[in-house]
């Protein structure tokens, strides 16, 4: 009789071996086998031992607690999403302008040069310097967590998120340099993983293949990092 | 896929809230348990979980009807679940480590009323899910789906992303990392109670 490899046991012991009758015809007849299949059978047997710890309860309330309010009707998001881009747009390059603006203590129509920015920032109070910064910053990573979202979810980059994430990048770039020399440095690191990204979407082509974005998107994590570091902006500010 | 649920799909789909309420508190439990197999924290499972029904709602244009609508809700729940052990890794090593993870909950073995082999297979529980922990994330994947969730190898293909080949590969991979460790344990015990 041919031996069966541990494999065919492994396929057996779960039930997805594509002849059963004839495993266990040999396993009646041939104690050997029969031996082997009785020490896989007991050593994954430990594996029962590790059930996992019960949810507190109210599991399915809580969830949906948690998600229906995150919600939007797929449909109207279809029908919103170019109002939606264009406001993303328009909201970033807002919160730039006012940033910038308000640092620097002019009016948004004299663009201000970063030296001076970064001198109106010095010259704040810390709490207040760090307030103003933390707000603008959260919502820039608001505005970039949408576009990385359109972008993981399949959206190929169309005119509209070209322009967005043009917008974005150019804020990404003054944040960064903001928040490197205010001594922000983790805010700082994850401008700075942004940024290829953003520089990618707003050069994309006509043909642009989304899948390597969306792998690198997901290989490294940026969505969480851009949440996380957003979530932090705002209990801060 | 039954109607009901290819019903709830449709109208989620067409964004009524409710059908989708439907699938929240259907999925809830099972996903969680899949989530925190993999994550080993109670709470980061919950957050995982909650990722995973927000990512599944965006993507609901793309569910295929012919597809399992559990097996596709498992696939996105263990990609955010192992989505989130990477962020929580980086954390850790930035601000140390979160609650710890659950090593060996011992529960129903029928002898379990002796204290020492509730001793042992609390033992031999922990041995296997340290090996678990240290698996690549395909074959924990698979041996958490196959063993403790009950899915096909089909369905693991599905949830891997490759031939059902390969998922019978590190199905097997996995089992054999685990005998390797637990099979000389329990000899050796064996050895020591004969």
């Amino acid at each position: 009789m041919a031996k069966r490899p541990d494999e065919e046991l492994i396929l057996f012991f779960y039930g997805e071996h594509d002849a059963p009758e004839e495993v266990e015809r040999e396993l009646a007849e041939d104690a050997e086998l029969s031996r082997r299949y009785a020490t896989l059978t007991r050593e994954l047997s430990a594996l029962d031992s590790l059930e996992a710890p019960e949810p507190r309860p109210g599991l399915e309330t809580r969830m949906w607690a948690r998600v229906g309010p995150e919600l939007q009707p797929e449909t109207a998001r279809r029908d919103a999403r170019s109002r939606w881009i264009l406001w993303g747009a328009g909201a970033t390059a807002a919160a730039t302008i006012a940033l910038v603006g308000f640092l620097a203590g002019r009016t948004y129509r004299e663009t201000p040069t970063e030296s001076a920015v970064v001198a109106h920032l010095k010259a704040l109070p810390p709490e207040a310097r760090d307030r103003v910064l933390q707000a603008a910053l959260a919502d820039h990573l608001d505005a970039s967590q949408r576009l990385l979202l359109e972008v993981a979810n399949g959206a190929s980059p169309v005119d509209e998120e070209r322009v967005w994430a043009e917008t974005l990048l150019s804020a990404n770039r003054l944040y960064r340099r903001a928040a490197e020399r205010a001594g922000q440095h983790r805010v700082a690191a994850v401008l700075s993983e942004l940024e290829p990204f953003l520089t990618q979407l707003a050069n994309a082509p006509e043909t642009f293949d989304l899948r390597r974005t969306q792998e690198q998107i997901r290989h490294e994590d940026l969505l969480f990092k851009v949440r996380i570091t957003r979530n932090n902006l705002k209990e801060l500010s | 896929m039954d109607a009901v649920e290819l019903e709830r799909v449709r109208n989620a789909r067409n964004g009524d809230a409710e059908a989708f309420r439907a699938i929240v508190e259907t999925y809830s439990r099972p996903l969680w348990r899949a989530a925190v197999r993999v994550l080993g924290d109670p709470a980061a499972a919950e957050d995982a979980v909650q990722e995973a029904f927000l990512r599944a709602w965006r993507a609901l244009d793309r569910f295929d009807e012919q597809a399992e609508l559990s097996t596709w809700l498992y696939r996105i729940a263990i990609n955010a679940a192992i989505d989130h052990r990477r962020e929580r890794k980086r954390r850790d090593a930035l601000t140390g480590p979160l609650p710890e993870d659950f090593h060996g909950q011992v529960t129903s073995q029928s002898d379990m009323a002796d204290p020492h082999k509730q001793t042992y297979w609390r033992e031999m529980a922990g041995h296997a899910q340290e090996v678990i922990s240290g698996m690549p994330e395909a074959e924990r994947t698979a041996i958490l789906l196959r063993h403790f969730e009950g899915r096909s190898i089909a369905e693991i293909a599905s949830v891997l992303g490759g031939g059902e080949s390969a998922a019978k590969q590190a199905v097997f991979r996995a089992v054999r990392k685990l005998r390797a460790v637990l099979g000389p344990l329990m000899e050796m015990s064996r050895g020591e109670t004969a």
